[in-house]
């Protein structure tokens, strides 16, 4: 874990990392050319449900307000990649597994956690 | 006093009654579609001409007060209910989550229910949003027309729910999106609009334009087998005219889906529609904003005979602010002269020559509009804002993507002479991003920020374009479900926050509400039940727009009929 901490800090995050691999911080976080690119994934694939502000106003329904992310990274990454059902809804978030890559989830995680407010709990995986 | 003269009286006044046409049961004639509504409501939009006004007067300016709840019943809508409902026969038919449902109007009982089951790969971009979403059913003959989400056109016995026939149009083109972790080629068009029924067709609005920007049809097929007889492009050829307003390649993933059930002239054989925004919204592979691509943002008239498309006009060249102008054009005969008037998310009451799309004029409904300035007399966007850079700050614009008016449909009475609009004040803060791309779908690579301000319903005077009232939900953003007018000389509407209200339609004086508590999503029904006037409204969905704390209300459902 320590091994996978140290890469996130030197930027040395692999693309091909296995999905069971999550590190328990994002890689990413504070780097602002993956910030950048995040931003533009999150603008294309996100906010038509969870709005340009992250605050779940978006024009295809009520997305979660993502400002108050309280998953942790690593509860954002599986949620992401597995997708959520909505109970008596037919509206889902839907699986990213195989859409998006493991690392530009990680990258719309980063520029996430630049629009985070309190009550966010980003930041949850560097207390281990 | 004439025989003649003593003969229209009698009729004026038997309309005035609530006795406009002779109560029709059994199998829906052409004839019968071609007139305004009275005992039944045949079309989506009330009649071809897409006013959505009854001749029924029984409930009135004067006793509209006296009303009361008759039944109130649930279909178990797992999404928004957007589908104004149709009347015939004592059934009342509701399209909602892929089935529909025949509502007994004695009691609000389900009478029969047929259901359809998407296909195992179903998915895509934006997908989960659309799917069970629609926004209406027609009826002709013995059956009811219904498109499922995956464009399947399906015919169904109106007496017993029994499905007689299934049409895809795959062979057509016409296909259905894709789960786009499991496909290369995840585009598709999906079928939330409703079909029409004219003479001689049913027509089948086709659009795949925020799912991937799949260019936009209508399709006219064989009432009595579904069969294909024409395909309308609403994206010009190269060699028609406004063809050379695409880059060349732009046009396949070009998106002008039509997505909101248009109007019909019998006379003219035209079927008009508006369409959806060009594709992808960061305009740079289709102009940069430069280019007109006619066809998108546009009113298309289609020959219905033939499928040739008649004329098409662009009301948001280039549409670079995914304004898309889908609205059904009314069509209005105003100073002798067969008019098209389309109340569009532009902030704009456009009216056009039905017969030739010659622009005639562009009234402004919206108190704040930033876009432009105004329309010239050939009908073009003057001093549009500028552009912002892709990946630099946003730009605020007015109205918001989400228009002056959207969905939700408008009314017009030929007594008071007004158009009623479901509108809203609203802006966005608006960037471009590159364009992303998953599987072979290409995502908008634009973005939005909404400002939400106040529902404004309103009457505006459709010669004048002055506005008569409104009615201004302060601190509530959304928009009325829908608008119904009658020769009562009402108006009916619920408000986003699910106020279900009756106004006089020359004064907007409230004369009944009732407070649901459901927000509401689509267009009320009037009709003729044993006797008695009832009046129908769909409720249920998500208030506002993602943000529902100015409404204090969950998603939920109910259908509630009135009477008194």
């Amino acid at each position: 874990m320590l091994c996978l901490v140290l890469m996130a800090l030197m930027g040395l995050a692999t693309p091909l990392m296995a999905e069971d691999e999550i590190p328990e911080v994002n890689p990413f976080t504070g780097d602002a050319k993956a910030i950048r690119e995040g931003r533009s994934w999150y603008r294309n694939s996100c906010s038509p449900c969870h709005g340009g502000r992250a605050d779940g106003a978006g024009e295809r329904g009520n997305g979660a307000d993502l400002r108050k992310m309280q998953l942790g990274f690593r509860g954002f990454v599986q949620l992401v990649l597995d997708g959520r059902q909505i109970q008596g809804r037919t509206q889902v978030m839907p699986p990213w597994r195989g859409a998006l890559k493991i690392d530009d989830i990680y990258r719309i995680g980063a520029y996430l956690e630049t629009v985070a407010i309190d009550g966010a709990n980003w930041k949850e995986g560097v207390k281990h | 006093m004439n025989k003649s003269w003593m003969l229209k009286a009698g009729v004026a006044a038997l309309a005035a009654a609530g006795f406009a046409a002779p109560a029709l049961a059994g199998p829906v004639s052409e004839q019968m579609l071609a007139q305004d509504p009275a005992d039944s409501w045949l079309h989506t939009n009330g009649n071809w001409a897409g006013h959505r006004y009854s001749t029924l007067a029984q409930v009135n300016t004067r006793n509209a007060k006296n009303l009361k709840v008759a039944w109130m019943t649930s279909v178990g809508a797992k999404t928004d209910s957007q589908a104004t409902p149709l009347y015939h026969d004592g059934l009342i038919y509701f399209p909602q989550d892929n089935k529909v449902f025949a509502i007994n109007a004695d009691n609000g009982k389900i009478a029969w229910r047929y259901e359809h089951k998407l296909p195992e790969d179903w998915g895509g971009y934006n997908v989960p949003f659309f799917t069970g979403k629609h926004r209406g059913v027609a009826i002709l003959g013995e059956y009811i027309y219904f498109l499922s989400n995956d464009n399947k056109l399906h015919a169904i016995q109106y007496k017993t729910g029994k499905g007689a026939w299934v049409k895809s149009y795959e062979q057509a083109g016409i296909v259905y999106p894709k789960d786009f972790s499991r496909s290369g080629d995840s585009n598709g068009y999906i079928s939330t609009v409703g079909p029409i029924a004219v003479k001689g067709a049913i027509l089948l609005p086709m659009n795949g334009t925020d799912t991937g920007g799949l260019e936009g049809f209508v399709l006219g097929v064989s009432p009595k087998d579904g069969s294909l007889l024409w395909k309308a492009n609403m994206i010009p050829r190269p060699d028609e005219p406004g063809g050379d307003t695409w880059p060349p390649g732009s046009t396949t993933y070009g998106g002008a889906g039509p997505w909101i059930t248009g109007s019909y002239d019998p006379d003219l054989k035209m079927y008009f529609t508006g369409t959806a925004n060009a594709y992808e919204w960061n305009p740079k592979n289709r102009g940069g904003g430069e280019m007109d691509n006619v066809g998108a943002a546009s009113i298309v008239a289609v020959n219905t005979e033939t499928g040739k498309v008649q004329w098409r006009y662009v009301g948001v060249p280039g549409d670079p602010f995914d304004y898309d102008i889908p609205q059904t054009p009314m069509v209005i005969t105003i100073d002798g002269k067969k008019t098209l008037v389309q109340p569009n998310k532009t902030g704009y009451i456009h009216h056009l020559d039905a017969r030739t799309g010659r622009f005639l004029k562009a009234d402004r409904f919206s108190d704040r509009i930033n876009w432009i300035s105004g329309y010239d007399s050939n009908g073009r966007p003057k001093d549009m804002l500028a552009l912002p850079p892709e990946g630099g700050d946003p730009i605020e614009v007015a109205p918001g993507l989400l228009g002056g008016v959207n969905m939700y449909p408008n009314a017009y009475n030929p007594n008071t002479g007004n158009i009623y609009l479901a509108a809203t004040e609203s802006s966005m803060n608006y960037g471009f991003e590159d364009i992303k791309v998953i599987s072979n779908v290409r995502h908008f690579g634009a973005y939005q920020e909404f400002n939400f301000g106040d529902e404004v319903d309103k009457a505006v005077n459709v010669k004048s374009g002055k506005e008569v009232w409104r009615d201004t939900q302060a601190g509530k953003p959304g928009y009325a479900g829908g608008m119904l007018t009658t020769a009562g000389s009402l108006v009916v509407y619920t408000t986003q926050g699910g106020r279900f209200t009756v106004t006089d339609a020359r004064s907007g004086e409230r004369l009944f509400e009732l407070d649901t508590g459901i927000a509401a999503k689509s267009g009320p029904i009037t009709f003729m039940h044993k006797g008695k006037q009832m009046i129908v409204q769909p409720l249920g969905g998500t208030p506002g727009f993602g943000r529902d704390e100015a409404h204090g209300l969950e998603f939920g459902h109910s259908i509630i009929a009135f009477t008194q």
